[in-house]
């Protein structure tokens, strides 16, 4: 059915409404600070085939994975067993969740004529469910089993009315009931506005009218989409990086993962092939497929239509190939909870592949981690039991006109906002010693990386940690086109006898009263030849304290007078000159 | 005696003038001149011709701050903060707002880093100081300031907002030592947590103080020098004046004041035709602008941003679209239909404006559908041309195998839907039901959308107030003084000593009466109001409640009610069993003045006089039909004529459309108010 071109822009634009819709009521009132502040979540309406034609941003890096969701509810509840007014909840990591146990789905069914056609869906990080200890990101686990309470796709309501059972369940099953609780009742809420959004749409406009406009709508982000790839030459790219790997720093599990993408572009298609990573590994850094192809479309919507709003249509121009039993298509039990930091390499490896082939569009290599930690315990002075779930920002890389961003969330994370000291220091029991920029963090090039990002916690009372921080040891944030690698991440945890220990991955580290944990995100890589940087623009750097004078010098080749802080032409001409002689000799 | 508000806009700066004894309104429209603002406000009201000795009352509305804070041009501002913290402004809140954009951009802080000062003290979450304030290091600091000849500085520290001591400390050495610099205290600007939003709350408003100090210095002395001697009344972004003297210290206050002076006016003007819940929608070239006003008062955030830079005050809660007479309609790569964000703005404007303009425009589409009058542009001052109009709809209308008509509809239709979508984002979605309130639309293409969009969402009356083209300068003259005071105090709702709420209360009071005392207004006139804001323990985002003082253990119980309640109604659940919490205690402070009588129009039968009639147009009304519209001078029309849709009525500056099925009735004030059941 062909239609015209107001209604469809019309229909576009209220199912946009309606994932808003979803992501407001969850925002709002949400519990858990990574709902309302991190955003680790991300919404969306489909259709009734789990295509995904409308979505919210949130986090990117759950582009793919809702429709899954979708998928598996259809096979393991059955579609001819949903009734209006079910709302569908999992989490299982291998059957409807594909992500990690602590992200719940809720899934709404949108109904026209006893038929199923359309879905609003909604995943979101909680706090806890479960699992070894809490937080739900594990550095030493080995099987999915350890990690939390796993749901498949269960009726969380059944035709409206909550099905108490199921409730009864994960009260049981997590440390924070109330929090978790109150995070699903605000979810439930969102997805059944989101549907009933949805039904209106098909109420106003008719049947036939709607499906004939979702499938537009998929056909149009096609067609964006090839349009954008043969925008990029054609040809094979490839990059690769190493993880640290998983396990406590003191007992690690697996030390090195190799991570291969190689790109083909062939006109109007895009092949993203994974031949060549790793196989899986023992402990949790195991992505699930879903989660594979989720960051794999994000970084395909990075390199081809970033200012456009997504649908499924887009990724038709997209190939993924993902060899089985690798640790990003990892098999049933492989434990799982660190999926989120393979993927995060994922889309900046499409930027450094592409780099030949679209150098005014690509960046450094960024920090490369959530950086996420977990601080837990006994409050003091509720006497009630916390867990303080944060991620930590850093720098991204020096861009073709500008130097990278500092201070910037992962690009595993998107819309995502930090906990601000003071609501920290209201809500947990301990004191913020700093939160700043670290000198010298940015790779340097003609366009210098971004400044990571130090923030210092001083424990008030006993705690535990977790922390899950990768991209330290083998593969630091790399510049391109001759730029400079960024500063890698760092936790540093600082003992009540002042002795200081730097760790990558720690797993349930007890921490006493009064000593320090203090996470350093790395910086960006930069962009070009350091030396090509204007001397002055070194010297407004050191001014600001973004470069040390030394690093203007041994980085840059700019000696900037220590009086003055201006640049000392004489002695930078020198220096530039006498390290030219040395490299040609 | 009179009264007189002027607005400053971009391109014209508008006056109204309201006689006191006659009710009789002047207005006045000069070309604004952006290098000093104050030359064509003086222009404005010269243009009126009366002597300002005899001005009782004098409002204005500026962009000098906007201007100040979108262009740059602000002070050479420094920022001491607390050791260990002075990147909070730099590093903001780690956000991507365009998170698939690989070369992303932050809003760059205002204060370079060199000039970001690091001071030792620090207060705790309780207020509790942990740390005196090493006084050694203000000596350091003044060194710099001093040394980089920095005009304005901002202060916030960590945790201010419980225990101001150390700021109040630091701001007192600053104007002893250094007494020409302007100091801006986080503390006095606002008492909420969050110290990002905080900072750069106090900063912008450092950044902004010096300019508006010499512009509100010159203004006042060409005003005194013309005779006028009452107090300069400023506009507020939250819909309410303030002193001149007010506001030299809290120039940030003014960011949104012309928009402001537009929701006033919807609010205003609807209590006078006798309605509390309004939505204000103003519609010009380039942008819609819409806001809520329930009980009369316009609706607030409490937050507003500008340039990616978050400002921590109680703003009019003005939410924009591009959607306007100018937006341009287009064609995307895989052949979708949009209209706007992108307006042709003044230059080269709509097609039909013969000023080489190719891209088809909203004004362009209902030009072509026969709504507009090519004969009776600006009241016929203006040669615009069908034929460009729809000369530029062809190519679209052939592009998807559509007569030029329906392609124009189209363009109508999705600019419609889009504004309709905001008005739901602003009424339904806030458990608001539309059908409770009236839409009072302005701007140069609100009258002719207004009605169209208020039968989407069912609202049932539309008023469409003369003057609509300098309307916001009309709402400034009905403006009250309001100051609005928050301190941020996390507390269980159960536990919290009635003493110790009412104490803050009485705190916050103390302080907005001390202001409204400067500001010269009677205790008589001054409406005290007070605000919790509550969530359930645990959540992080609020909603506000209404609260009666002084705050007893039984008060508290309803509070909790009216929270469950509202928590409702905004997000669909609630959870009463769930223990609450008190995040932050308002005051609301408004100094009530006194509402002039406007002048009433001639009185007529409910058939429009025949002068005003002035025959028939085609209007093209969609499944290729035409319609016969009636078209009729607005300002031929008297007090209790009523219109039949379908109709036009035809003003200089705007065309009100009404629809078959609907109508339209004069009231005494001129306004027109349309039914869209038709019952007059």
């Amino acid at each position: 059915m062909k239609i015209d071109p107001v209604t469809l822009e019309v229909i576009r634009n209220r199912l946009i409404a309606a994932s808003r819709d979803i992501r407001r009521t969850v925002e709002r009132a949400a519990y858990s600070p990574i709902l309302y502040e991190v955003v680790d979540f991300s919404c969306g309406i489909l259709d009734g085939e789990a295509n995904l034609i409308a979505e919210t941003p949130g986090l990117p890096i759950f582009l793919a994975n809702l429709g899954y969701a979708v998928r598996s509810t259809y096979e393991t509840i059955g579609r001819e067993n949903l009734r209006p007014g079910d709302v569908i909840l999992c989490n299982d990591p291998y059957n409807g969740g594909g992500t990690h146990c602590p992200d719940l789905v809720t899934l709404c069914p949108v109904f026209f004529d006893g038929e199923i056609r359309g879905w609003a869906a909604f995943r979101g990080h909680t706090v806890d469910m479960g699992g070894i200890y809490p937080g739900g990101w594990y550095s030493d686990t080995t099987e999915v089993f350890q990690e939390g309470f796993r749901m498949p796709p269960v009726k969380l309501l059944v035709e409206g009315k909550n099905n108490e059972d199921v409730f009864r369940l994960i009260r049981a099953n997590t440390r924070v009931p109330d929090a978790v609780l109150g995070d699903i009742r605000a979810m439930v809420a969102a997805v059944r506005k989101g549907s009933q959004r949805f039904s209106d749409v098909i109420d106003r406009f008719g049947l036939k009218t709607t499906v004939g406009a979702l499938n537009e709508i998929l056909l149009q982000g096609e067609r964006m989409a090839r349009a954008a790839v043969r925008r990029i030459p054609n040809g094979t790219y490839s990059a690769e990086a190493i993880l640290d790997g998983d396990g406590n720093d003191d007992a690690p599990l697996d030390e090195k993962l190799l991570l291969k993408l190689t790109i083909t572009v062939k006109d109007d298609e895009l092949t993203a092939d994974f031949t060549g990573t790793g196989p899986q590994n023992r402990g949790p850094m195991n992505t699930p497929e879903p989660s594979t192809i989720s960051a794999t479309r994000y970084a395909f919507k990075i390199v081809t239509t970033p200012h456009l709003p997504c649908n499924e249509g887009f990724f038709r121009a997209l190939r993924i190939v993902i060899p089985d039993g690798s640790f990003l298509k990892p098999r049933f039990p492989a434990a799982c909870a660190m999926w989120p930091t393979p993927s995060t390499t994922i889309p900046d490896l499409f930027l450094k592949a592409l780099a030949p082939a679209i150098p005014d569009r690509v960046r450094g290599g960024h920090f490369g981690d959530s950086m996420a930690n977990f601080i837990y315990g006994v409050d003091p002075k509720s006497g009630k039991y916390y867990v303080c779930a944060e991620a930590d920002a850093g720098g991204y890389g020096g861009k073709p006109l500008e130097d990278g961003e500092a201070a910037l969330f992962s690009m595993t994370l998107g819309d995502t906002y930090n906990v601000p000291a003071e609501v920290v220091e209201v809500r947990y029991p301990w004191r913020v010693e700093r939160y700043e920029l670290v000198q010298d963090s940015g790779g340097a090039g003609k366009s210098r990386g971004g400044l990571g990002v130090r923030r210092d916690y001083r424990l008030g009372s006993d705690a535990g940690l977790t922390v899950t921080t990768d991209r330290v040891k083998y593969t630091p944030p790399w510049g391109v086109f001759g730029g400079q690698p960024g500063k890698t991440n760092l936790t540093v945890v600082e003992r009540l006898d002042g002795s200081k220990e730097e760790w990558r991955k720690i797993s349930n580290l007890p921490l006493k009263k009064g000593e320090v944990v203090s996470f350093r995100g790395g910086g960006g890589g930069g962009y070009g030849n350091a030396v090509e940087r204007d001397p002055n623009r070194v010297a407004r750097d050191v001014v600001d304290g973004y470069v040390s004078m030394a690093a203007a010098r041994d980085e840059y080749d700019v000696v900037i007078d220590p009086a003055t802080l201006q640049v000392d032409r004489a002695a930078t001409t020198a220096l530039r000159k006498a390290l030219r002689k040395e490299t040609s000799a | 005696m009179y009264r007189v508000s002027t607005d400053v806009g971009g391109t014209f700066t508008d006056g109204v003038l309201l006689d006191e004894k006659t009710g009789k309104i002047a207005i006045s429209k000069v070309s604004s001149t952006p290098h000093n603002p104050a030359i064509g406000t003086i222009e404005c009201i010269e243009k009126f011709d009366k002597p300002l000795c005899d001005a009782s009352f004098l409002s204005h509305g500026t962009t000098v701050v906007i201007n100040a804070l979108i262009e740059g041009k602000g002070a050479k501002t420094a920022l001491v903060t607390t050791e260990g913290f002075r990147d909070v402004l730099e590093i903001g809140r780690c956000n991507r707002t365009e998170m698939y954009d690989a070369l992303y951009r932050k809003p760059r802080p205002l204060v370079p880093r060199h000039l970001r000062l690091e001071v030792q003290e620090r207060i705790d979450a309780d207020g509790k100081v942990v740390r005196p304030l090493a006084t050694a290091d203000l000596e350091r600091v003044l060194g710099v300031l001093e040394r980089e000849k920095v005009e304005s500085v901002a202060v916030c520290l960590l945790n201010a907002y419980a225990n101001p001591e150390h700021e109040a400390g630091i701001g007192a050495f600053l104007q002893q030592r250094l007494p020409g610099v302007a100091v801006s205290l986080s503390h006095l600007i606002t008492r909420r947590y969050y110290e990002f939003e905080r900072t750069s709350t106090t900063v912008q408003n450092a950044y902004v103080m010096p300019v508006v100090r010499t512009y509100l210095n010159d203004l006042e002395d060409e005003l005194r020098g013309r005779g006028f001697g009452q107090i300069l009344q400023i506009m507020q972004s939250n819909g309410g004046v303030m002193a001149a003297s007010v506001a030299r210290e809290m120039p940030i206050a003014m960011v949104e004041s012309g928009p402001a002076g537009g929701a006033i006016g919807a609010a205003q003007l609807a209590k006078l035709v006798g309605f509390e819940n309004v939505i204000s929608y103003d519609m010009g070239g380039t942008t819609a602008k819409t806001s809520i006003i329930t009980h009369g008062l316009p609706e607030t955030a409490e937050q507003y941003v500008v340039e990616g830079r978050p400002i921590l005050l109680p703003v009019v809660d003005l939410r924009e679209i591009g959607a306007g007479g100018g937006s341009i309609a287009w064609i995307d790569e895989a052949g979708a239909m949009h209209v706007g964000p992108q307006s042709a703005g003044a230059q080269p404007g709509p097609a039909c404006y013969m000023r080489g303009g190719k891209e088809p425009t909203v004004t362009d589409a209902n030009l072509q559908l026969g709504i507009l009058d090519p004969g009776y542009f600006l009241g016929g001052e203006m040669q615009i041309s069908k034929s460009l109009a729809e000369q530029a709809i062809r190519s679209m209308a052939d592009h998807f195998d559509l007569s030029v008509d329906e392609a124009a509809l189209g363009i109508v239709k999705i600019v419609n839907t889009n504004m309709s979508g905001l008005l739901q984002s602003m009424t339904v979605k806030r458990g608001y039901d539309p059908r409770e309130f009236v839409m009072v639309a302005f701007g140069g293409a609100g009258p002719i959308h207004a009605a169209a969009i208020a039968k989407e969402l069912l609202i049932p009356t539309v008023i469409v107030p003369p003057y609509s083209g300098v309307f916001s300068a009309w709402g400034m003259l009905m403006a009250d003084l309001r100051h609005d005071l928050e301190q941020t105090y996390i507390a269980p709702l159960v536990g919290a000593s009635p003493a110790e709420l009412n104490g803050v209360f009485r705190s916050l009071e103390e302080r907005i009466r001390g202001v409204f005392e400067k500001e010269e207004i009677e205790d008589s006139r001054i409406t005290v109001s007070y605000v919790v804001d509550l969530r359930y323990t645990g959540q992080e985002h609020t909603l506000a409640v209404a609260a009666a003082a002084p705050v007893t253990e039984s008060s508290k119980a309803l509070l909790a009610a009216s929270f469950d309640e509202t928590h409702l109604r905004v997000y669909g659940h609630n959870a009463p069993e769930e223990p609450k919490e008190v995040v932050s205690l308002k005051v609301i402070g408004i100094g009530n003045v006194n509402k002039p009588l406007l002048e009433k129009i001639p009185a007529g039968k409910p058939t429009p006089p025949a002068a005003a009639r002035m025959g028939e147009r085609k209007v093209y009304v969609g499944n290729g039909r035409y319609q016969s519209f009636a078209v009729l001078r607005r300002e031929r029309l008297l007090s209790d004529n009523v219109v039949a849709g379908p109709a036009l009525i035809e003003e200089a500056t705007a065309t009100t459309a009404v629809e078959t099925g609907q109508s339209c009735r004069v009231d005494e004030y001129g306004n027109l108010i349309v039914s869209l059941s038709g019952e007059a």
